[in-house]
């Protein structure tokens, strides 16, 4: 398992470096001047000109590349924005807290509802239970977020004033932007949920388990369960680092200082050091999520575990 | 002897959206403590719904189940789970019906834990006596079933059906999915196993050498109803339904000289979605006659042989004389 461990850690690697290289390029290629947006309209040629010597952006690609590699990977330095001048791991640092809360959060929310509402409707399959959690499913995938807010906010800050409309002054304050973050992934939880448990509750092991007279509950929780759980895990590995990315509707409905509305007002600011800067951390952060999905896998499906054992105590692999 | 199983007009339906599918109409039969009694079949007819029916993974809608003289029919649940102490099956496919997740040793100790009659201890003895008697190396024990071939994997469920010590098991289908050698182990063993503890089985399957070669009795079923009921050697030697007929001459035989004229069924399978009254064979028999189209019972023709056709006695004149 460990030997397994040092072996994932060493291939994030070059996944951060083919990431870095990506984006760096398609930075570079991007039409689009940073030192004519600096400058602004009034500038004349010569002072953009200038500028961009001493910005380095006449070297060629292969030099200027070659100079973001090792600022970032070697002096741990994401450079400062082109816009306000403000050193970018800070800005980052700065914002990536609200992006989290508001990712985590809404993660937890898609896997203490989803699930067990997909459960329930899964085992009252065409029941009651069922149609209503398809239902409501449908409802919270086809409700567009941004509508969500606005009404949310109508709703909760305006009629009944329980809720701030804005900000991130207290925890309250996150109430409303995480429920709208986490409202269509719920719901494709609930779904997704309910279509692996039913594959799970028609298979035949589950037949046999009932045929060894075990209680429903435990043919339900102990082994259908535990079997619809390991592509759900993989589902919420990937939604959780897509909703680290940040949520640019959710942050500015809400005016929530974070990521993702960063990192959008950089690409169209072509602030080069800001976008490259956020892909290299995103794309760190998101190799971190996969990882753990991967550690979690193990712990899911001891089918996986045994592998690693098993590859490492001995080299025969198949036996008959 | 006496019976351990006995069935009584069993009736089980489905509702489907199309009307209700008469799976098992009305069939009797009685096992005999360590008998084998085959239920032979083309497949749909309804001989896998019996066998579920009898040991209550499905409910039945009608007629009466008997275990070792008990009325059986409508338990409750937690005798329903005392009953599966005595009344086991062994499922078709060895793949699908065993847990992806749990090891050889775990899904064993889950049946063993049913029983409440072993401490930690004892149910360590037993899995190694368990997996020692199906012939499982005890290597394997610690394998999740991918890591198994098929042979071994049914021998984990046999072991498994026999870890709540069962009085009667239902095979169904077991050797089906399995290679032609594989099956011969598999089947040997089960006759072993049957001698050594006194198991009754009841054996489910569609082909006919396997069922020749391991059951007392037989029962041949068409759309869920049984046709044709006696000894094993005497139905092989005089079949008179003319469903069995069909059945038998399709067994290949391994002797190149020897022909044999084979009855080739022509005909539609009639749907058991609500089926019409009369004998669900005759749109397939050649000696269909319009008083076919009445209900047919189960009669006994020569002792011990049950035949349900009406024109049973014209047919096999040669025969019955």
């Amino acid at each position: 398992m460990g030997k397994y461990l040092i072996k994932r850690i060493l291939w994030l690697i070059p996944v951060i470096l083919g990431v870095a290289i990506l984006i760096f390029t398609i930075m570079y290629f991007v039409p689009g001047d940073p030192a004519a947006i600096i400058l602004g309209t009034s500038a004349t040629q010569q002072d953009i000109e200038a500028l961009r010597e001493s910005m380095g952006l006449n070297d060629p690609y292969i030099v200027q590349l070659g100079s973001f590699l090792k600022q970032t990977f070697l002096e741990f330095d994401l450079g400062t924005s082109y816009v306000n001048g403000v050193s970018v791991s800070k800005s980052l640092m700065e914002r990536l807290p609200q992006t989290a809360i508001i990712a985590v959060i809404s993660c937890l929310m898609q896997i203490v509802v989803g699930i067990p509402l997909g459960v329930t409707a899964a085992v009252h399959h065409n029941k009651w239970q069922d149609r209503v959690s398809v239902v409501a499913a449908m409802i919270g995938i086809s409700i567009p977020n941004f509508w969500l807010a606005y009404m949310l906010i109508l709703l909760f800050s305006y009629n009944l004033g329980w809720l701030p409309a804005f900000g991130t002054d207290s925890w309250m304050s996150y109430i409303m932007p995480c429920f709208c973050a986490a409202l269509a992934g719920m719901a494709n939880e609930v779904r997704y949920t309910r279509t692996y448990m039913l594959e799970q509750i028609r298979s035949d092991y589950v037949v046999t388990a009932r045929a060894k007279g075990l209680p429903e509950r435990t043919i339900r929780y102990g082994h259908a369960l535990p079997n619809t759980l390991i592509p759900l895990i993989t589902g919420i590995g990937g939604s959780l680092g897509a909703a680290l990315g940040g949520t640019v509707i959710i942050e500015n409905v809400f005016s929530i200082p974070g990521i993702g509305q960063y990192m959008v007002n950089a690409i169209g600011n072509r602030d080069y050091p800001v976008v490259r800067g956020g892909v290299v951390i995103l794309s760190i952060l998101f190799s971190i999520i996969m990882l753990l999905v991967d550690i979690a896998y193990s712990f899911i499906d001891p089918r996986i575990k045994s592998q690693y054992i098993k590859s490492s105590s001995k080299k025969n692999k198949e036996v008959g | 002897m006496s019976a351990l199983i006995e069935i009584k007009n069993l009736k089980k339906y489905f509702k489907t959206p199309h009307g209700v599918l008469h799976a098992v109409d009305d069939v009797s039969f009685t096992i005999e403590k360590g008998k084998t009694l085959g239920v032979v079949g083309e497949s749909g007819c309804g001989k896998s719904t019996l066998g579920r029916t009898i040991i209550h993974l499905h409910e039945s809608t009608g007629g009466s189940i008997y275990f070792d003289g008990e009325d059986v029919t409508h338990v409750s649940a937690a005798k329903i789970s005392e009953l599966r102490q005595k009344m086991q099956i062994i499922f078709q496919d060895p793949y699908s019906s065993l847990d992806p997740r749990m090891t050889v040793e775990q899904t064993l100790k889950e049946a063993l834990k049913m029983t409440k009659r072993y401490d930690s201890a004892q149910m360590e003895v037993r899995i190694h006596e368990l997996v020692e008697l199906v012939g499982i190396d005890k290597r394997m024990m610690h394998s999740y079933p991918h890591e198994l071939d098929g042979g071994r994997r049914q021998r984990v469920g046999i072991a498994r059906a026999l870890a709540m010590d069962p009085q009667f098991i239902v095979c169904d289908e077991p050797v089906s999915a399995l290679d032609v050698s594989i099956q011969a182990q598999v089947l040997n063993l089960l006759s072993d196993l049957q001698d050594e503890y006194g198991l009754t089985y009841m054996f489910v399957t569609h082909d006919m050498s396997v069922v020749r070669h391991i059951s007392d009795d037989i029962c041949v079923m068409y759309l869920g109803q049984a046709v044709e009921k006696s000894e094993s050697k005497e139905l092989f030697l005089k079949p008179l339904h003319p469903y069995t007929k069909a059945l038998l001459s399709v067994i290949p035989i391994p002797e190149i000289d020897r022909s044999r004229k084979r009855t080739i069924l022509e005909g539609e399978i009639v749907s058991p979605v609500d089926p019409k009254p009369g004998c669900r064979f005759a749109a397939r028999c050649k000696y269909a006659t319009p008083a076919c189209s009445q209900p047919q019972k189960l009669e006994e023709v020569l002792p011990g042989h049950y035949v349900s056709c009406c024109r049973v006695r014209e047919i096999n004149q040669d025969t019955l004389k």
